[in-house]
């Protein structure tokens, strides 16, 4: 399931592929790039969107932040329109809207028009992707708005919580998950390093083309010839640097950020599934998380009903390198030690037969049925969740998703919960206003499990 | 509200000499309607307002009640009993206990969401035609009858006043939290519809229940259902339910205009890596011809703030002038920058542009096809459906004007464009979050 902005969940419902295979078409082109299609007639309006296997988990240490910067750079100046802000006049001049966003392992470019505009938005779109100039005034001069992205993020508390656990958890790779990247790698970005991002990861068999909305799937077919089917195909980007295995955590470890917060922020994680290791783990990992946050689960009821925390919440953010499971609370600064004491005695629990109960199973394939039909209710969002699993996973995972689901037994739950949480190494963070750990004597020991591994 | 576009909607240069633009204008095409194949419909069951789209593909049903009046409902000491009630009868009702009810929503997989705001509240349901009568069962049962049990009550407060507190952490929340206090200082508006912790810790039990049995009326209640569901089984499962609720004697009317209060600065000292700016401005009611010319106003600001402060002076990552769209609008001039005199000289100099320039036709004809995108997209979904139906029924007196939305958009002439401008964009009163210096305070204070 998805953690962090940017995407929506897979829509579900039993016989998804089916469901699936009845409007989604997929084309590959001589070049590799892939071509997707989901029709939807109901709003006249198209989403064209570009997805590329790129993002944090391609830098290395000194190259944090270059992804995200790469993106920032896309609407720029690029050889079909070679003036600076040429590209915001021709997308308005189609009555466009468009946007970009970088996670770990995606990047993503979209643009909705009116449909009957779909010919001259691609073109727009398939000209920066192909032919970037990266301007070195304009490079410059994006920097700084990137810097100001930055100072916002660091702004808000929680981004240095976030920060400083997704160090302790992915220990010697944290530049493959920071996506928002260093301030000091920002400030000597160079047209060389964008140069070098384009010539390995912006190649055709390293990137889809995803269309949906009022569109005909074979116009967008011959479209995407007519505009992409030239673009040189490239070396695969992973045979040549191939992505490094994240290191398992040795051992536990906890994060203290003390800011003028007004509530305190308990956060734990472990190193959860790979898709390319483990992918049936990743579906039950995501059963878990929603039976979890059922109101009525255990883990519910002993920690929110009973006022402990304000909230909890379960989430297994699905990665094709080693994806985070969390779990995070709120909680007021005077029940933070018993409430933290309870909550690691649920982990140990989280495997227990009975922990979730086959009532609850079926109620998570019944909210994936709902989910699923909601899904399809947006299809300008639907090519962003498209896109993400392509990204992430590969069509294939997507189509057999919800499917994959609800596959899942009592005990592939628990065997995850085995293999990944309950007396695995965690980091655990906590976000508390200054002054409060003297006050209530919290030590390591409070936070940590009992038993550590 | 609104401060970051999730999508960008630019316009380079809009204000150039040229002639009139409401020929070219009002030549284009009308939209589509919205959901081919859907129709809309307005009906009463018992008392009961009900605007129905029947949409025949799909299996989804969105089902909305709103419960009209919003912070006119409560004053400073109570603001958040609204949110504070819907929350609470999740914890369980008369018909069905808390365990039987989250069993059942689970079973059912459906959802139930509250969500209030300055104008009204909102409970609403998220379900199959399958599953849509045993989640409406639950919702209209929620609305009636909740137990409000002492502990439940205490637990969800709790709740609340945590989120309060949490919201102030953030400093975009916090600043649009103090934004419409400081703006709109002795009407409605000037109210949190979460409420505060101290309202929140006011409101007793006996006082919650009261506002249950006396406010939750079928004069406050507005339903809207997009979906597929037929106009024979919504009247049945409203007769059974809301349409037995006391009739009450509210009637909706649109809230007084807003006050004008001269410009003015309020700080908020914060150690953070840049400045958080939002300033407000009162706007006109929903019933006015202005409200979509200083919508269009605001968009064009919006692209032209971008253009100067972002792309070419790259002063700021987020830059803005939203159009916060209410029964009265407001509108409003956002910036998070570590140059506030700067970036708020730059504002001043690109709305007085505005102002007193002449507007390009055909950028505003891109503007207008650009709004008519952005309209579809923010009508994909049945969920943003029902609330565009609310808001055109509440805001514009007919449902059936949100058909109609691009039709008056492209109605609006460059001069009632630059008349809104003029008569509304002044006397903003702003808010910042950061680390304030005199001539910031003194930039701000001359809008």
């Amino acid at each position: 399931m998805l953690f962090a902005a940017g995407a929506l969940a897979p829509g579900s419902a039993w016989g998804q592929r089916a469901e699936l295979e009845k409007f989604i078409r997929h084309r590959v082109l001589a070049n590799g790039l892939e071509v997707i299609v989901a029709q939807s007639r109901g709003v006249p309006i198209a989403t064209i969107e570009f997805d590329v296997r790129n993002g944090s988990f391609t830098q290395r240490p000194g190259t944090e932040g270059l992804a995200h910067m790469y993106e920032h750079m896309f609407f720029k100046a690029n050889a079909q329109l070679p003036e600076p802000d040429a590209f915001v006049k021709r997308a308005s001049e189609l009555g466009a809207t468009f946007n970009g966003t970088t996670q770990e392992e995606r990047v993503n470019y979209y643009m909705t028009l009116p449909s009957d505009s779909l010919a001259g938005g691609l073109r727009l779109m398939a000209a920066a992707i192909r032919w970037p100039r990266f301007l070195g005034e304009e490079l410059e001069r994006e920097r700084e708005v990137v810097l100001g992205e930055y100072d916002r993020n660091e702004s808000n508390p929680f981004f240095e919580l976030q920060q400083a656990m997704g160090k302790a958890l992915y220990p010697g790779q944290w530049s493959r998950k920071n996506v928002i990247g260093e301030r000091t790698v920002l400030q000597r970005v160079t047209p060389a390093q964008m140069l070098e991002i384009q010539r390995r990861y912006y190649v055709p068999n390293n990137t889809a083309l995803i269309v949906t909305g009022d569109v005909d799937p074979d116009t967008v077919f011959a479209l995407a010839e007519r505009f992409l089917g030239d673009w040189p195909r490239g070396e695969d980007p992973f045979a040549a640097e191939p992505i490094p295995a994240i290191p398992a955590l040795a051992s536990s470890s906890v994060v203290y950020v003390e800011r003028p917060v007004g509530a305190v922020t308990v956060m734990l994680q472990w190193q959860g599934p790979s898709v390319r290791k483990d992918p049936a783990a990743t579906f039950a990992a995501d059963v878990f998380s929603d039976a979890l946050n059922q109101p009525g689960s255990l883990l519910q009821r002993r920690l929110v009903d009973t006022g402990l925390f304000q909230s909890i919440n379960v989430n297994y953010y699905t990665l094709n390198q080693v994806g985070p499971i969390t779990i995070a609370g709120q909680t007021t600064p005077e029940r933070l030690k018993e409430a933290m004491a309870a909550l690691q005695q649920e982990v140990q629990r989280l495997a227990d037969p009975g922990y979730i109960t086959p009532e609850q199973l079926q109620a998570t394939k019944a909210e994936r049925a709902v989910s699923t039909a909601f899904g399809f209710d947006r299809p300008s969002e639907h090519a962003k969740t498209i896109g993400f699993w392509w990204s992430v996973s590969g069509l294939e995972y997507y189509m057999g998703y919800v499917d994959n689901m609800g596959a899942q037994s009592l005990e592939d739950v628990r065997a995850y919960a085995r293999k990944y949480i309950v007396g695995k190494p965690m980091v655990v963070g906590i976000l508390l206003p200054p002054g409060v750990k003297g006050a209530i004597g919290l030590s390591d020991a409070d936070v940590l499990p009992r038993i550590v591994p | 509200m609104t401060l970051i576009r999730g999508t960008a909607l630019l316009l380079g240069t809009v204000l150039l000499l040229t002639g009139d633009l409401a020929a070219q204008a009002r030549a284009g095409a009308g939209p589509a309607p919205l959901s081919t194949g859907a129709t809309t419909v307005s009906y009463d069951v018992d008392g009961v307002r009900v605007i129905h789209r029947f949409v025949t593909s799909g299996d989804i049903v969105v089902a909305n009640a709103y419960l009209l009046g919003g912070v006119r409902q409560v004053t400073a000491e109570n603001a958040g009993i609204e949110l504070l009630l819907l929350e609470a009868t999740e914890r369980g009702t008369r018909a069905f206990s808390r365990d039987r009810l989250r069993r059942t929503m689970a079973s059912l997989g459906t959802s139930i969401t509250t969500h209030v705001g300055v104008d009204w509240s909102v409970i609403g349901l998220r379900a199959t035609s399958a599953t849509f009568d045993s989640t409406w069962a639950i919702l209209a049962s929620r609305l009636m009858e909740p137990t409000l049990d002492s502990a439940d009550v205490e637990l969800t407060r709790r709740q609340l006043v945590a989120a309060v507190r949490q919201r102030e952490d953030s400093p975009d929340q916090l600043v649009e939290a103090l934004a419409d206090s400081f703006a709109f200082s002795g009407h409605p508006y000037a109210l949190q519809p979460t409420g505060t912790e101290a309202s929140l810790s006011r409101v007793s039990l006996a006082s919650l229940r009261d506002y249950q049995t006396t406010q939750v009326v079928k004069s406050r209640l507005l339903v809207v259902v997009v979906g597929n569901v037929a106009r024979d089984r919504i009247t049945r499962l409203v007769r059974a339910s809301l349409g037995r609720l006391p009739a009450g004697n509210y009637r909706w009317t649109l809230p007084d205009s807003l006050p004008r209060l001269r410009a003015a600065a309020h700080t908020v000292s914060r150690a953070l890596p840049t400045n958080y700016v939002l300033g407000l401005y009162p706007g006109p009611r929903a019933d006015s011809r202005d409200y979509h010319a200083l919508r269009i106003a605001t968009a064009i600001l919006s692209g032209q703030l971008y253009s100067e402060i972002r792309s070419r002076r790259n002063l700021t990552y987020a830059v803005n002038a939203p159009f916060i769209e209410r029964a009265v609008a407001a509108g409003g001039l956002y910036v998070t920058t570590t140059s506030p005199e700067t970036a708020l000289l730059l504002m001043r100099r690109e709305l007085s542009d505005l102002q007193t320039g002449v507007i390009n036709p055909a950028a505003l004809e891109q503007l207008i096809l650009q709004f008519i995108t952005q309209y579809f997209l923010d009508n994909e979904s049945s969920a943003q459906q029902a609330d565009f139906l609310a808001r055109a029924e509440l805001y514009y007196g007919d449902y059936r004007r949100a058909d109609r939305f691009v039709d008056e958009l492209r109605a609006i002439t460059p001069a009632d464009i630059q008349q809104a401008a003029q008569r509304y964009m002044r006397d903003v009163r702003f808010v910042l979050v950061g680390s304030p210096s005199q001539a910031a305070v003194r930039a701000m204070e001359r809008f």
